[in-house]
């Protein structure tokens, strides 16, 4: 009796092998990859405008596969954001758009599209902003003075170039989760009149040299046009 | 998901969701004192020091009420009030045996205008003082001579060099 079970299982495993083998060299002939138009938005952002008053915003997310491993990709943004500073706090509101290509450095699988991410962006922003109030920064043993009337600076935009470093995996059919990293460095900006350009929509908070990082989490959902 | 490419996705996404604390520190210079220089009344040319003198400012708590400089020195900074558009200020020289001085408060004020200057993040505003007026109150016994600006009509806007002359 076992001695027919163990031939029976050998049976199986040089059966299944050679399936394996036929499958295998069917796969490669035949599979080709997807291409279409991926949509999706940050997923973290929704959250923290549930949460923090002081920072609202949704983004929006994009790309199109244009080779094996290159895809255009864009971002639309809104960001509303308050911050308080130790003798002053500002709001600023405002729109902005990145686009740019992404470089796919993961060699897959087959039949898998998960992806490495380092890619390029050009980023625009319009946005205002408010000066809620300021205290003079001065001697701290003399009365102080704070300036409680807002001050709106209006009409203002910046530039930037970005640099991606990202991951895109598929979790489910056609569903991808994302995270990507970004650096920043500013290319132009209109500055207000007595005040800086401290937080710009989707360059985010702007350090001293004109340089800043941001980040989002993505879920997103790609629509196949055809295969290749 | 392949697992390698699991745990990089981990891994990247739980150190970029740890934010890290701000780190700045106001370093620039915020509004200006009034710097003052002691220079002798019959030899104008010549700083002239003071010895164990007393400051005390109108409206201020804490250090200012009743600060004294013990040590000689040709010139003293002086922290000039934002709350409003002057300040009163008392120099006292203190009673010194050694020196056969003997206590003798002078007062003066100084009234301005202000403007705002916006100066970095971690500083935010400070103000600069414009069209600064100097008086002296008269009384029987002034120790200080005279009290000159340095520019005319006078700003105080850095602390890069002096703003008055007290003769003495």
């Amino acid at each position: 009796m076992s001695r027919s079970i163990i031939s029976l299982l050998f049976l199986l495993l040089c059966v299944s092998g050679a399936a394996q083998r036929l499958g295998k060299e069917k796969d490669t002939a035949q599979y080709k990859d997807r291409y279409g138009i991926r949509v999706g938005l940050d997923i973290v952002r929704p959250i923290y405008s549930f949460f923090d008053e002081n920072d609202k915003g949704f983004e929006l997310v994009g790309d199109y596969r244009l080779t094996k491993r290159f895809y255009l990709a864009a971002e639309l943004g809104y960001r509303d954001h308050t911050r308080q500073e130790d003798f002053y706090d500002f709001t600023t509101k405002g729109q902005y758009i990145k686009a740019g290509v992404d470089y796919n450095a993961y060699k897959n699988w087959l039949g898998m599209e998960n992806m490495i991410i380092t890619g390029l962006r050009y980023g625009f922003s319009t946005f205002n902003t408010t000066l809620n109030e300021y205290t003079i920064n001065s001697d701290p043993f003399l009365p102080e003075r704070t300036e409680t009337e807002s001050v709106d600076y209006d009409n203002l935009n910046a530039s930037w170039a970005e640099l991606v470093l990202g991951l895109k995996v598929e979790v489910l059919h056609n569903i991808f989760l994302g995270f990507s990293f970004r650096g920043n460095v500013k290319i132009s900006s209109t500055e207000p009149e007595n005040f800086r350009n401290l937080y710009v929509p989707g360059f985010e908070r702007v350090y001293v040299n004109d340089y800043g990082f941001s980040f989002n989490y993505t879920i997103s959902y790609l629509i196949p046009f055809y295969r290749k | 998901m392949k697992p390698s490419m699991r745990s990089v996705f981990l891994i990247l996404a739980i150190s970029f969701s740890i934010s890290c604390e701000r780190d700045d520190i106001c370093i620039d210079d915020i509004t200006p004192k009034l710097i003052i220089r002691f220079y002798d009344f019959e030899n104008p040319e010549l700083f002239k020091d003071v010895a164990n003198i007393k400051v005390n400012i109108e409206g201020a708590d804490g250090d200012y009420i009743n600060e004294t400089i013990t040590t000689l020195t040709d010139s003293i900074a002086l922290p000039i009030n934002v709350g409003g558009n002057q300040t009163r200020y008392t120099l006292t020289l203190q009673e010194t045996e050694a020196l056969e001085q003997e206590e003798n408060a002078d007062v003066f004020e100084i009234t301005y205008t202000q403007e705002d200057l916006f100066v970095s993040r971690p500083c935010g505003y400070e103000a600069i003082f414009n069209e600064v007026v100097t008086d002296l109150e008269k009384d029987e016994d002034n120790w200080i001579d005279e009290i000159v600006p340095l520019s005319d009509p006078l700003e105080i806007i850095n602390e890069s060099s002096a703003h008055v002359k007290i003769y003495h």
